[in-house]
């Protein structure tokens, strides 16, 4: 311990202006996420200042950190010395631990803490980006005791790079590094236990470098490792908080609209050109395909019902049975800015603005897809239809309201929204919104994720004077400017509010202006499952329909 | 007891063997000095010894312990010495002798300080503004303050002045001071410096220990001789073993060098061969016969030895 301790003072003598460094860079690279990085520049200098840039200066301090000491060669100078290999590494990681991981912690803690964040949650975001930084730092650490100079260590890492986009180029990369489809609900834990298990696979091959100074094998040792890691991400994934709330828990207050009715929606059959799953070879292929489809009805006003998922099955008189390809939340339809108009109307309390033709339309509904080939072979073959529809609910929920002015924010329970900037276009108001939430791929929110919603169909905003009884609804599609995820995850936002009603339903007479704002609040609303239900649609002597103009397939029938 | 033990020691690099089926045993307390030319193996060698580098075949034992087992806790009685050695540039002396002393129990502050006296070392410059020869002396002092068991010198004269050469030995004579033993392994191609002290030499050649003798026996059996004669000589054949480097400058007269050469017979030996010539035999110092040894091994293809 005493070594450790001697090795570590020496470090932070030595160091100090690197370790200076270090800190202050951990300090901005979080600070500068949660304030303002996004008003720095364009895109492009956000994505190098946001990701590449503390990747390559967390790379480059810990590498020289690890280097300061040299541990490689026959000439290295503390190999002769009474100096565990075991105790230069363990000072080593504290120092790349106090330069890097402490301040980042201190600031992430900050954050969540600032922003009321939820105790499981604020656990996760400390873990995750403690444990993001310290797994680059023990790759870095890997890299620099395994090379003599920054210089190796650059062309190693070049290398490897290299060797991966060679890979890449063989194979198709999500295939390889993520073993696990986008659209498997829970990926996120996976993707944590991937970091925790590279994190341990990193810890145990720089203790090998270490201790025994045998880079070969430790190269072997990685190259065996990259598996392995993968392996026990997708088998054996960690979640902190493995449950996600219940449905009950989100809101309670409003009933499942068991009452919808479904139909076969004319056109019931469409053909088309598109790609279906090949299960025997787990390929896409192009494919002429014969869709049913399907019209929900009765949905009470303000109501919006979607698809968690569709399986249909074709069973003929002597138990043959055709299963089609099941379908998923993927293809859920969205809902019209009416719909949307309506369910937030509905959660303020106020009269929905009155449909126009066009968004009174409803969207069809696709109940199964089969390949041309398949229609054809099964013609005049006559069975049962059976469709089960897993459905549920959304309602827009009211979040969080504040003044709608500039700099006016708004937080809890680890979320938060500012006001930057609102501005007059074309005689509407705009404002720009910044959406913050902490957030961790450690916790576990269930079957909800990933949400393939975008931000439009997430959240609704309003604009309401309550003294003069007018409101206004934002424009149905924002521009929303991602940014790359992390523990706070970070949303501008720039949303137009076109049009205004009055309480009641009519348009308003003047134009909403800055007097207008002045007794308005920003009312910003989320949407939230409520309730699932289940549907089935059953058809007797069913004949999959055929059509003598359906087009010459061009691929292989995937059934092959 | 030995401080050091080789038992068909071999390391190659590639193809390049640099250490060859060696075998050798440095008692303890002994002064060894291991010569031999440039790429003889003699780094190697020392680095095999100390696990910095680990070997082909064979195995070595240094202070009793196999060298590739060698725990950070051995270090506390060895040191190490060596041209080229990667030092912590930015310390000055003073900081690398406070960061060495915690780690040594034996360590010996009033010796420290005499050295540093006596090696005119500054203590606030960083090393790496220091000269080359400061640089080594730095070292030395920060392995020698420790009183270790057994110190290891790789080259440890070369590019030094006389004068830093001479504070390097006498810091090396100031090392005795307890009754434990001490042993000493120096290599150098620059012999001069090491022959007052040397008990043993080694002369390695090719990855080969070609000779592995105490210093006093091998200044023993190596002579100049020179026989003049009254008329002229003719070179006996077969040569008489032990003689190398035989010439002719004048018919009536043969120099030679006798590796095998009998103090207790004197010239006598051979004289016989030469009766009623003049022969003046004359000893040779250890830079001398490694000159010998080492264009003897490179005229015979790296396989003779003498």
């Amino acid at each position: 311990m005493s070594t450790v301790l001697l090795i570590l003072r020496k470090d932070l003598r030595h160091l100090w202006v690197l370790a200076s460094l270090g800190v202050l860079f951990s300090l901005f690279a979080t600070l500068g996420w949660y304030w303002d990085l996004s008003r720095i520049s364009t895109s492009g200098f956000i994505f190098f200042a946001g990701q590449v840039a503390p990747i390559v200066v967390l790379f480059v301090l810990s590498v020289a950190i690890v280097q300061s000491d040299p541990t490689v060669g026959d000439k290295a100078f503390w190999r002769t010395r009474p100096i565990s290999p075991g105790a230069l590494l363990v000072a080593k990681l504290l120092v790349l631990c106090l330069v890097f991981a402490l301040p980042s912690l201190l600031v992430n803690l900050f954050l969540a803490v600032s922003m009321d964040t939820p105790f499981p949650v604020l656990l996760g975001m400390v873990i995750e980006s403690t444990g993001m930084i310290l797994i680059e730092c023990l790759v870095s650490a890997l890299v620099g005791a395994v090379t003599r100079s920054l210089m190796q260590a650059a062309a190693a890492v070049l290398a490897s790079a290299l060797l991966l986009m060679a890979v890449a180029v063989l194979n198709p990369l999500p295939q390889l590094f993520v073993p696990w489809r986008m659209d498997i609900p829970g990926h996120a834990p996976r993707m944590a236990a991937m970091g925790v298990y590279s994190g341990i696979a990193a810890l145990i091959l720089l203790a090998h470098q270490f201790l025994t100074r045998r880079w070969v094998r430790t190269l072997v040792l990685l190259v065996a490792f990259v598996p392995a890691v993968l392996f026990a991400s997708v088998h054996w994934p960690v979640s902190i908080r493995s449950t996600s709330p219940t449905e009950a828990e989100t809101s309670a207050k409003l009933e499942t609209s068991v009452g919808v009715q479904m139909m076969l929606m004319p056109p019931a059959v469409t053909w088309s050109t598109s790609y279906v799953n090949n299960p025997a070879t787990g390929k896409t292929v192009k494919a002429h395909t014969v869709a049913m489809n399907a019209a929900m009805r009765s949905i009470p006003e303000g109501r919006i019902i979607q698809i968690d998922s569709i399986t249909s099955a074709l069973r003929f008189p002597g138990g043959e049975e055709l299963q089609f390809q099941p379908i998923g939340r993927a293809f859920w339809p969205y809902w019209s800015s009416l719909t949307q108009a309506t369910a937030i109307s509905r959660e303020l309390g106020l009269a929905p603005p009155a449909p126009s033709k066009e968004q009174a339309k409803q969207p069809r509904l696709r109940l199964f897809t089969v390949p041309n080939e398949k229609a054809v072979a099964l013609a005049g073959k006559r069975g049962t239809l059976t469709v089960t529809l897993k459905l549920y609910e959304l309602a827009f929920h009211q979040v969080a309201s504040l003044p709608a002015r500039p700099g006016a924010h708004w937080t809890r329970d680890g979320e938060m929204w500012r006001v930057a900037k609102i501005f007059f276009e074309k005689g509407a108001p705009s404002a720009v919104l910044e959406h913050l939430r902490a957030t961790s791929i450690l916790i576990n929110e269930g079957p909800a994720r990933p949400d393939y919603r975008p931000d439009g169909y997430r959240f609704g905003l309003a604009l309401h004077n309550k003294k003069r009884g007018e409101f206004a609804l934002s424009t149905f599609r924002w521009f929303s400017m991602d940014l790359p995820q992390w523990t706070i995850d970070r949303n501008d936002r720039i949303v137009t509010f076109s049009e205004a009603w009055k309480v009641g339903g009519s348009p308003v007479d003047d134009p909403i202006d800055e007097s207008w704002l002045a007794d308005a609040e920003l009312v910003i609303l989320s949407a939230v499952p409520v309730g699932s239900f289940e549907k089935q649609l059953v058809l007797e002597n069913f004949e999959i329909p055929q059509s003598e103009e359906m087009p010459e397939s061009e691929a292989a029938p995937y059934w092959q | 007891m030995n401080a050091i033990e080789c038992e068909n020691l071999s390391r190659s690099f590639g193809r390049v063997p640099a250490v060859q089926e060696l075998n050798l045993e440095i008692p303890a307390g002994t002064f060894f000095a291991l010569l031999g030319p440039n790429g003889a193996g003699k780094s190697t060698l020392l680095k095999l010894l100390l696990n910095l580098l680990r070997p082909t075949s064979g195995k070595s034992r240094v202070l009793g312990r196999e060298s590739t087992s060698l725990k950070a806790a051995d270090f506390r009685g060895i040191g190490y010495v060596a041209d080229g050695q990667d030092l912590p540039e930015w310390m000055t002396v003073t900081q690398l002798l406070g960061f060495c002393r915690p780690l040594y129990p034996t360590w010996d502050q009033g010796l420290a300080v005499r050295l540093q006296g006596l090696f005119d070392l500054p203590g606030d410059r960083p090393i790496g503004k220091l000269s080359r020869g400061m640089r080594m002396k730095a070292a030395l002092l920060s392995n020698l303050s420790y009183r270790p068991e057994l110190m290891v010198l790789d080259e440890p004269f070369g590019g030094l002045d006389p004068l830093v050469r001479d504070d390097f030995i006498q810091g090396l004579l100031e090392l005795p001071g307890d009754d434990r033993p001490r042993t000493f392994v120096v290599s150098s191609h620059d012999i001069d410096e090491v022959e007052r002290l040397a008990d043993d030499v080694g002369f390695l050649a090719g990855g080969r220990l070609l000779v592995h003798e105490p210093a006093d026996a091998l200044r023993g059996r190596f002579r100049t001789v020179e026989i003049v004669g009254n008329q002229a000589l003719t070179v006996p054949s077969p040569i008489p073993p032990g003689w190398a480097e035989i010439k002719q400058p004048a018919p009536n007269v043969l120099q030679l060098v006798c590796t095998s050469f009998d103090a207790s017979l004197g010239a006598s030996e051979i004289q016989a061969r030469f009766p009623g010539s003049g022969v003046a035999v004359q000893a040779m110092t250890l830079g001398e016969i490694f000159l010998v040894l080492a264009r003897a091994h490179r005229g015979s293809d790296g396989k003779g030895a003498l």
